[in-house]
């Protein structure tokens, strides 16, 4: 449900739970970031664990960058086998309606955000 | 339809099998958990009942030249599946390979068939057993793209195999690794290469035996920070004669560093990195060690291709995120890791506490997250109290440390890393928990903690490289 609700809103969604009895993980390979943040459209990685009571984890591609470097406050984290970039933004949780799609466009209004 | 594997019980010596050289091994590698593997030998080798045989499903990843396939599951051919023949050979029903190809494509993994040649020292498909595989592995590998596909014959202590990738060969079985402690490599490359005898080590080889120092140079150990922990066991890891030292550390060397970093001298200071100290400390004791420089931090890209191809990590870093990433990388690859880590609080002025760990992971034991040091409390804690970009803050405060306490579990880490692959301890060291409290100088050994079920680590065993 979770993930056709994210196809839907970004355009494509894919399960790749790496087991069972883990969390929902999503991958977004079709996000598009504000000006200047590149490239366009990138890809971005969802964790829904104890959702819907914790916000997601989210993680954006690693080559996100705003032409001089990537997002400050961020390092490199490796999920399910390859590295993604983790960031800090400043999320209020839960926030109403509280749904996946409305809860990734929080960490994506981080790239409003020019450095 | 009836798929058929015939094979002769036959022991024959191969010709012409050149024995393997101490370089780097390019081919295909299938590695595998030494519990899982357990189980392999008693249903193939069982030929009560007829020929046995089995397959494993395997994570795939690419180490610099080389194809390793991880064992993630073994399914036994059961007796229902199989097809009642005269003489020599085993026949299944198309129906079970049909399941087998059905949970390998859920899976996304690759397919290997094993069957035995009992105890032969030197195992070769036999041409029956060649002429079965070419049939059937160039149509599973056309199923399952991209994914290699064979078939292994195993013996005492050494195995074989041929392997196909989308319906064209792909090349044969370099080594069977399988990963507990210690590391037993089929065929034993060590006792098959000539290597010159190294007077360096004469003690050691007193100590831990003749095969020893040969088994070591042919090793590699990625040691991930190199400061007050890391620094200790590049040193000791060079001494005890391994072969390949890979340290990972991007940092340059401060002046803060001085007192804990061994190797490093004030000229350092502001303009080495640390991964250079550590390479020329390193050819100093021993010019012929290969040093690879890994100046990056993980888990960037060139650190995971640099550690894929390693025979173990020791991890010396001071971050739990780190520290949970290293132990699932280790996981994805059936790695072994020792962690090292020391946390000395201070209360005033005064030393208030100074505890440690070190914890040896092989991939069939308890890992660092099921065993609890990792868990999700102690990340969120970290994250607060080291938000990204934390450790690039020149400002950021340092942590209270002390060189010689560092000594102490970078030490046992060299021991543990020296039992992997020698198994001197025979037995009585393996993997395992030890803590240390370098105030009152005790370092025991804990009792294992039971394996958490739903582990994020564990769930990713054996993935190798992302699809």
């Amino acid at each position: 449900m979770i993930v056709a609700e994210l196809a839907a809103a970004f355009g494509s969604a894919t399960d790749v739970t790496p087991a069972e009895d883990q969390p929902l993980h999503v991958l977004l390979s079709n996000l598009n970031l504000l000006a200047p943040w590149q490239p366009n459209p990138t890809s971005g990685l969802a964790r829904f664990a104890g959702w819907p009571d914790q916000r997601p984890d989210f993680w954006v591609s690693i080559e996100v960058s705003n032409g001089s470097g990537p997002p400050r406050s961020s390092s490199e984290q490796l999920v399910l086998g390859k590295p993604w970039r983790q960031y800090s933004a400043s999320i209020t949780w839960p926030v109403e309606p509280r749904t996946a799609t409305r809860a990734i466009q929080l960490w994506l209004n981080r790239f409003a955000d020019r450095t | 339809m009836i798929t058929r594997l015939r094979k002769l019980l036959r022991i024959s010596p191969s010709p012409g099998r050149q024995p393997p050289s101490s370089a780097p091994l390019g081919g295909i590698e299938l590695r595998v958990e030494a519990s899982r593997f357990d189980s392999v030998p008693s249903h193939v080798e069982d030929v009560r009942d007829g020929e046995e045989a089995g397959f494993l499903l395997c994570g795939v990843a690419n180490a610099g030249n080389r194809t390793v396939l991880l064992a993630r599951e073994w399914l036994p051919i059961p007796a229902r599946a199989k097809v009642r023949r005269s003489g020599f050979g085993l026949a299944w029903t198309s129906a079970f390979s049909a399941e087998v190809l059905a949970r390998a494509q859920h899976l996304q993994a690759a397919v290997v068939l094993i069957h035995s040649h009992g105890r032969s020292p030197m195992p070769e498909l036999s041409g029956p057993d060649r002429a079965s595989a070419a049939k059937l592995f160039p149509a599973f590998s056309r199923i399952l793209t991209g994914l290699p596909s064979g078939s292994v014959v195993v013996g005492a202590d050494a195995a074989s195999g041929v392997f196909w990738r989308d319906g064209s060969p792909l090349g044969t079985l370099t080594l069977l690794r399988l990963v507990g402690s210690p590391i037993r490599l089929w065929p034993p490359r060590a006792e098959l290469t000539a290597t010159r005898p190294r007077r360096r080590l004469d003690r050691q080889t007193l100590a831990i035996g003749p095969r020893s120092s040969a088994r070591l140079a042919e090793c590699s150990v990625a040691v991930i920070g190199v400061c007050g922990g890391g620094s200790h066991v590049c040193q000791q890891l060079a001494r005890q004669g391994f072969g390949r030292i890979v340290p990972v550390d991007d940092d340059v060397v401060e002046e803060v560093n001085l007192g804990r970093m061994v190797g490093s001298t004030p000229d350092d200071v502001d303009r080495t990195l640390k991964t250079t100290v550590m390479r020329r400390m390193i050819n100093s004791i021993d010019p012929d060690i290969v040093v690879e420089e890994v100046p990056s931090r993980f888990p960037n890209q060139a650190t995971l291709e640099a550690i894929k191809s390693v025979d173990l990590v020791v991890s010396c870093v001071d971050s739990f995120i780190v520290r949970d990433q290293i132990n699932t990388f280790c996981r994805r690859h059936h790695i072994p890791l020792s962690d090292v880590g020391m946390n000395i609080e201070t209360e005033g002025k005064q030393l208030e506490s100074a505890y440690g760990q070190l914890i040896v992971v092989t991939p069939d034991s308890v890992c660092l997250r099921c065993g609890g040091l990792i868990n999700e409390a102690v990340l969120e804690r970290e994250k607060r109290q080291r938000p990204p970009g934390y450790d690039r803050n020149p400002n950021a405060p340092g942590d209270p440390q002390v060189v010689s306490m560092n000594g102490v579990l970078a030490s046992e880490a060299c021991n543990a890393a020296l039992d992997l692959i020698t198994g001197y301890a025979a037995g009585s060291r393996g993997a395992g928990w030890w803590n240390y409290n370098g105030r009152s100088g005790e370092l025991v050994r804990c009792e294992t903690p039971p394996r958490r079920s739903g582990c994020a680590a564990c769930a990713e065993a054996g993935l190798g490289d992302p699809m």
